[in-house]
């Protein structure tokens, strides 16, 4: 497992946040939700790169690369199913 | 103090399903307005309880917490923040989707804890079923110690239970998740501050001071704060991560999982809908049919409209002994009407569409899918709908911003729609082109016509955009440019709810921007009436001798008359008055005439024309609009000027009523029309 950014994942690519850093965003994060331990998959990319689409446990959200670039995760290593 | 009428508030997130519960309880007895100094809209409604008792339901904005960021969150916290708030809730029903408790739950568990007898509803049972999920009501209930209810507001289910409930209130005597024993000296303070219900509220209201008290209060509150070594933003993320953690964690026990991934079908269909190309392909199929729609099947109703209450000043007018009154009411009162009531089934289509699009989840996938383009013009993706709608009708257009919540964005999205060529140009680019190309076809199918006409809707959004670029460059307002969207579950649509955001919009345009269209109406009726009486006097008795001379053509003669008249009217005299002006670009003082006349709606132009040339076109043998006959330059330049003046009294009316103020309106129509005028000064300049 690695630790990045959770705007450096490609699409399909899995992982479980780990913080999220100081943002303008940190509060509206954690409050959907996205606290860490949690589970996630890369759903899709929009069609002009950037924002991202991710899955998490219950729904998905759109996260433009600035906002998504303050949550820190771990990546997945691809044989691993994501708990759901 | 006890209230006349009790007051129940619907809270939840967005998608949750709120909506389609007050529709649902309150039918079409619902009131649209506005909350004071913000455009997001308030619906209410009346409806009876169990035990007879009318009470006011409200159904308040989806939000994601008690905290605010945008317009609609403001208005929830100030309401549920503020005991003294005319919409405080003596009820509040907290609706929450069952499919996505965890969330949902750790706002409800904010909402619980403000001491407001609450109820929990959660909603879309019938979906949790189907993913084979099995949700403990009887669980929730005693972990919250409050009454919950499975509902599911589209097939209105558990409805009349939830009814129940609410017509016999209990006291809240909620389990709380806050502790206030750290807080015991702050909350002592904020007390003499605030009024609450309960210490959670306190605390709230103290993390969120700076947006609720007035300046000398806050300094001494945050005097006291900072000695006491309170930071209220800190604290108030500390609050929110415990109480999302515990709240998770909680959540597991709430659902029992039949099956594995329920999510399967959303996730398949979002495979196709946000593909970088067959996801695009989608998104302008879908468009092209939306677009279609305001275009083509509002042309129906809006002529029925049209001619409908066009007939009735006539036969009102009947009525009237003839003279000023009745051409005041024919032409003055009741095509004004007309001209506001047009709009409506525009208005109504694009809100239905909208309607069910939202409802099914793929409103969401469209916003996602044209962020990234939209971002480098200082909007976002819920900006394409306004944009895409102003090609039918900027009026529902820039009604349809109200869902974008960053101010900035909304306000150059609002700004910029007007640039789109609208229905109502079209016309009139018809009729000009014609002067201009040649009625033939490159390849044996492209038309020359239809090329123009093409490069005529590309110079609008050229245009647009630089305007765009510019205001996100030189704005003092900061965009925070962060853009935080669900993408909830496809959903079949509920065909009621479409029904009634239809009735609700077309409702909201005719009483708001309504009156201002028709008194600007009525004002260009006068203009266009009456003259210097000496003239107008001589004209009439000329007329009328003529009209009493044997086999003389009472048709032709007062057609002729008319525009006569009209040559002399004020509106006339403005239109010689401005020729100077308009000179350079072309236009005599006939054309002038048109172009104003053209404010009132665009698509008068045309109409306009024909009966100011119907006394030239005598003298030369023809009639009407066959007599037209500008030259290249002047054809060009008039297209050009139609793109970009915004000659549309009633978009000035809605952009006054969306943004609440006159200035942006004033400031919109004196650029767009500025523009217009350099522009086709320059067109006929080069081309004549």
């Amino acid at each position: 497992m690695e630790n990045v950014r959770l705007a450096t994942l490609k699409k399909g690519e899995k992982g479980i946040i780990t913080a999220i850093e100081d943002c303008a965003v940190k509060q509206r994060l954690i409050e959907m939700g996205m606290v860490p331990g949690t589970t996630f998959e890369i759903r899709s990319i929009s069609p002009f790169g950037d924002p991202i689409a991710i899955r998490l446990k219950d729904f998905a959200i759109s996260l433009r690369l600035k906002d998504a670039d303050c949550i820190q995760i771990k990546k997945e290593s691809s044989t691993r199913q994501m708990s759901a | 103090m006890k209230k006349e009428i009790q007051k129940i508030a619907l809270v939840g997130n967005p998608n949750s399903g709120k909506t389609s519960l007050f529709n649902r309880l309150t039918g079409l007895k619902q009131k649209v307005g506005n909350y004071p100094g913000v455009t997001v809209d308030k619906r209410s409604g009346i409806f009876k309880l169990k035990n007879d008792e009318k009470c006011e339901l409200i159904d308040l904005p989806g939000t994601y917490s008690l905290s605010s960021k945008s317009e609609d969150e403001k208005v929830v916290q100030d309401i549920l923040l503020d005991p003294n708030n005319k919409d405080f809730p003596d009820t509040i029903v907290f609706v929450a989707d069952g499919t996505n408790l965890a969330r949902n739950l750790f706002f409800a568990s904010q909402v619980i804890e403000l001491g407001i007898p609450t109820i929990l509803a959660i909603n879309m049972m019938d979906l949790t079923k189907q993913q084979g999920n099995i949700v403990d009501i009887q669980e929730i209930s005693e972990y919250f110690n409050i009454p919950v209810v499975g509902i599911s507001a589209r097939k209105g289910l558990g409805v009349d239970e939830l009814v129940t409930l609410m017509s016999a209130p209990e006291e809240n005597r909620s389990n709380k998740i806050f502790s206030k024993s750290k807080f015991d000296k702050i909350l002592q303070v904020s007390s003499e501050f605030f009024e609450s219900t309960s210490d959670y509220m306190l605390f709230k209201q103290s993390c969120n001071a700076s947006e609720i008290l007035e300046k000398e209060q806050l300094a001494k509150l945050s005097a006291s704060f900072k000695s006491e070594g309170f930071d209220p933003l800190k604290e108030e993320l500390l609050e929110i991560n415990n109480r999302v953690e515990t709240i998770n964690k909680a959540s597991e026990r709430f659902t029992t999982k039949a099956s594995e991934d329920h999510k399967t079908t959303t996730d398949k269909i979002d495979r196709f809908v946000t593909h970088p190309v067959w996801g695009l392909l989608i998104f302008l199929f879908v468009f092209f049919f939306v677009f279609q729609a305001i275009f083509t099947f509002a042309s129906y109703p809006m002529d029925a409209i049209n001619d409908g209450v066009v007939w009735l000043g006539l036969k009102v007018s009947e009525l009237l002994p003839s003279g000023i009154l009745a051409d005041f009411v024919a032409d003055g009162i009741f095509a004004g009407l007309a001209g506001v009531l047009v709009f409506v089934p525009q208005i109504m289509i694009l809100f239905g569409l909208i309607a069910i699009l939202e409802d099914t989840g793929y409103l969401s996938r469209v916003s996602f899918m044209t962020d990234g383009l939209l971002r480098k013009f200082g909007m976002n993706g819920k900006s394409i709908v306004p944009l895409v709608g102003g090609f039918a009708c900027a009026i529902p257009a820039i009604m349809a911003a109200r869902s974008i919540e960053n101010r900035k964005e909304r306000f150059i999205t609002i700004f910029i729609t007007p640039l789109m060529s609208c229905s109502a140009r079209l016309p009139v680019y018809v009729f000009l082109v014609s002067f201009i190309a040649p009625r033939e076809f490159l390849f044996g199918f492209i038309s020359v016509q239809g090329l123009f006409m093409m490069g005529l809707y590309v110079l609008g959004i050229v245009a647009s955009l630089i305007i765009a670029v510019l205001i996100h460059k030189f704005s003092k307002q900061k965009s925070d440019d962060s853009f935080i969207l669900e993408l909830p579950d496809y959903k079949t649509p509920s065909l009621k709810n479409a029904l009634t955001n239809m009735i609700n919009k077309g409702r909201v345009f005719v009483f708001q921007a309504g009156k201002v269209i028709l008194i600007a109406s009525m004002i260009l009726w006068v203009l266009s009436y009456f003259g210097p009486a000496e003239k107008m006097d001589h004209i009439e008795q000329h007329y009328s001798g003529l009209m009493e001379q044997e086999g003389a053509d009472i048709d032709s003669l007062s057609t002729k008359m008319s525009s006569e008249k009209l040559e002399n009217s004020y509106l006339g005299i403005i239109g010689k008055t401005i020729e100077p002006a308009i000179e350079p670009l072309g236009y005599d003082w006939k054309i002038g005439i048109a172009v104003v006349a053209s404010f009132a709606a665009r698509e008068v132009f045309v109409g306009t024309m024909s009966t100011i040339y119907s006394v030239q076109g005598d003298i030369e043998g023809k009639s009407g609009l066959k007599s037209i006959n500008f030259s290249y330059a002047t054809a060009f330049s008039l297209l050009i000027f139609y793109v970009f003046a915004l000659q549309c009294m009633s978009t000035v009316a809605v952009v006054r009523q969306e943004t609440g103020k006159w200035s942006v309106a004033i400031w919109q129509f004196v650029i767009f029309t500025g523009l217009a005028y350099l522009s086709a000064l320059l067109t006929y300049q080069v081309l004549a």
